[in-house]
């Protein structure tokens, strides 16, 4: 009998099979990548989204030590705002005598007592000279002035900071 | 008629299992994994350079060897030249002018190497720049000056 057309052919039930090959190839590769390419310990750094870091190759050693962050509107200690700042000029309100901002020396100088009360007790490194408190890294804009990078420089070494760090974008 | 098959098989040599194999549970690792790696990853290299500051007061804060031969300075103008100023055993004072409105720091680079490799044992250096001076040429110039004398401190203008 010959089959009416327009009769409605009916479906099979075919098991549809999903190729995931090609995704697990794709993942490998993208994970090997990852992999290779995830380290610890300086990728704790993370500056502020209006600071853009200067390129130079850096290549010496980082440890957890206080970060003040210099952009163009604020500086910040430790991710804090402590001195706000237009277009990197301190206020004149807050000018000392020696061209320093009184309240981040203030700040800096609360900051290295709290991390030195920290580190008591605490056994330091046999080759290490300089105690962790007393060591500071500096984030500061490309565009930044020397002025307001060399009072932030002088206010921490009024504080009691020897050790500093500049932290640039390098290539390793 | 089923039955009749299976017997029949029976004498012949056994089937062959078809597997296949369930990547899913791999897949489903593999998700997690980059999603981690990637939130964590970081695509820019931070990299950190030390430096001194002179006339700090702190005698430890920068090791200043008082018995070095020479003494070396260099100073950035506001117009991003550099003057080189060598003071002890051996004198010069020469100015390296700016290229591409930025400092020569690679100009700078080679007109060091001839006085580390006269005085190898020296290793300081002291840079100083004019108030406007940008960030970014100043740490291209320290960057340049550790070739040379890796312990680099940053002075007064």
């Amino acid at each position: 009998m010959r089959r009416n057309r327009f009769m409605q052919k009916k479906h099979t039930n075919e098991e549809m099979t999903l190729q995931i090959t090609s995704m697990a190839d794709i993942f490998t590769i993208l994970l090997v990548f990852l992999l290779k390419s995830f380290s610890t310990g300086l990728s704790t750094i993370t500056p502020s989204n209006d600071i853009t870091l200067p390129d130079a190759k850096g290549g010496d050693e980082v440890a957890d030590v206080l970060k003040v962050e210099i952009s163009p509107n604020v500086i910040l200690v430790d991710d804090k705002p402590v001195v706000k700042l237009r277009g990197f000029r301190f206020e004149p309100t807050d000018v000392e005598a020696n061209k320093t901002s009184r309240s981040l020396n203030s700040k800096l100088i609360e900051e290295r007592k709290k991390r030195e009360m920290a580190e008591v007790g605490i056994t330091q490194d046999k080759g290490q000279k300089t105690p962790n408190a007393r060591k500071l890294m500096i984030l500061a804009d490309e565009k930044a002035p020397y002025a307001t990078v060399k009072s932030v420089l002088t206010s921490s070494g009024n504080a009691g900071f020897v050790d500093f760090k500049l932290v640039v974008i390098g290539d390793e | 008629m089923k039955g009749q098959l299976h017997a029949l098989n029976q004498s012949r040599a056994p089937l062959e299992m078809e597997f296949e194999l369930n990547i899913a549970p791999i897949i489903d690792c593999f998700t997690v994994l980059i999603t981690y790696l990637l939130i964590s990853a970081s695509f820019i290299s931070i990299s950190v350079m030390d430096i001194g500051v002179s006339g700090n007061g702190d005698p430890t804060a920068t090791p200043i060897e008082k018995k070095d031969p020479i003494a070396v300075s260099i100073q950035i103008n506001a117009y991003n030249d550099i003057t080189v100023k060598i003071s002890g055993s051996e004198k010069a004072n020469f100015k390296i002018p700016q290229a591409e409105g930025a400092t020569n720091w690679k100009q700078l680079v080679e007109a060091l190497k001839p006085y580390k490799a006269k005085y190898p044992n020296v290793e300081t250096a002291v840079v100083s720049a004019d108030s406007s001076t940008e960030y970014r040429n100043i740490v291209k110039v320290i960057e340049g000056v550790r070739e040379s004398f890796p312990l680099v401190s940053i002075g007064d203008e």
